[in-house]
């Protein structure tokens, strides 16, 4: 990898890192969630400044070129980073469901008694 | 004692066709309570109920078919109901019927009851490329569960108060028929069929279009594998 590749990257990287710290200073993102990423950014961090460990993971891959094993690296990470979603999403469909449906009833609930309180009267 | 029996309505944008299905409720299946479960539509479904006084649960947001009914089944649960009926708000089930399925299942114990189209083949038989989607669901669940079920997509179809509990912690999102069955009939329960005539829906349109029928095939397809999967009790 040239020097020019390795400032690039590590460019981007710091970049989204800060931007994130920003964030979950913020409020904007939670710990939980944006874990993954800081995860992906300090990988790539270290494969980008590590070129022995670059190497010897491309040579056991069988990718041959180290530039072709961070993106193969940054991609992987990221599908699993999209799939995590795609759960949790599933699970927040549950919820929004559940709780719909209990405010529906209970409102009904409440129309229906408060017909019949103010048959009574 | 007589049993307490409830109707759910399931209505998603059936403004055309609700005053209808709940008078001819009222008038052909008096002994039966009913609810509407408006799945937040977006015409005056919900103004036409309050305006007519009907019984409705009105949801916030939109669930799809599953969450609607399973919203139903909840109501029953909480209000003490022994047996519910699904009866769609597009005018293309019955309520005559009703009665007829509700003897059955008095007389044979069942824990379910679908509504068929296909067992004696009269009125509205449902277009080609449906009728060989369902032609297919009969197979796989055959294949499956050794037992036949002519109507596998008929939404028409009642429950006794074991299956309303059941139902009300789970139930399908969305196209849960063939997938229920297949459930019910690999857990052992007794599910039977009645033959109906139904009608060609009245106005408004049908949820399922070309491309979503294809979603649709694969879906429950992948559904009922599971089910199979999961293994019986």
């Amino acid at each position: 990898m040239t020097l020019t590749t390795s400032m690039f990257i590590t460019f981007i990287i710091s970049f989204f890192l800060i931007y994130i710290i920003m964030l979950t200073k913020n409020n904007k993102i939670n710990i939980k969630n944006s874990l993954r990423w800081y995860i992906l950014a300090i990988i790539l961090l270290f494969f980008v400044w590590i070129p022995g460990l670059f190497t010897f993971f491309s040579k056991i891959v069988g990718v041959y070129s180290e530039t072709n094993f961070i993106f193969f690296i940054g991609f992987c990470i990221s599908l699993w980073i999209i799939f995590d979603l795609s759960k949790s999403i599933t699970s927040q469909e549950q919820k929004i469901r559940e709780l719909t449906q209990d405010f529906a009833l209970l409102q009904k609930d409440f129309y229906d008694k408060e017909k019949k309180d103010n048959k009574s009267l | 004692m007589e049993k307490r029996k409830l109707i759910i309505v399931p209505a998603y944008n059936e403004a055309d066709n609700i005053v209808n299905t709940i008078e001819s409720i009222m008038q052909f299946a008096p002994d039966f309570d009913y609810v509407i479960i408006n799945d937040s539509s977006t015409d005056n479904t919900l103004q036409i109920c309050k305006e007519n006084k009907y019984n409705v649960v009105s949801l916030p947001v939109n669930l799809g078919i599953g969450g609607a009914v399973q919203t139903g089944y909840k109501y029953a649960l909480q209000r003490g109901y022994d047996i519910a009926v699904q009866v769609d708000g597009d005018g293309q089930h019955d309520p005559n019927f009703l009665s007829i399925m509700y003897k059955k299942m008095k007389e044979e114990h069942c824990d379910m009851i679908v509504a068929s189209r296909f067992i004696e083949k009269e009125g509205f038989q449902s277009s080609l490329m449906r009728r060989v989607g369902i032609r297919y669901f009969q197979f796989l669940i055959k294949l499956l569960t050794h037992q036949t079920i002519t109507d596998p997509t008929s939404g028409l179809r009642m429950i006794n108060k074991n299956l309303i509990e059941i139902f009300s912690k789970s139930y399908p999102e969305d196209y849960p028929e063939p997938e229920t069955i297949v459930k019910l009939l690999l857990e052992n329960y007794d599910v039977k069929e009645v033959p109906v005539k139904m009608n060609e829906r009245q106005g408004g349109v049908s949820s399922i279009s070309p491309l979503k029928s294809i979603y649709y095939m694969i879906k429950v397809s992948i559904a009922i594998f599971f089910q199979k999967f999961k293994g019986g009790k």
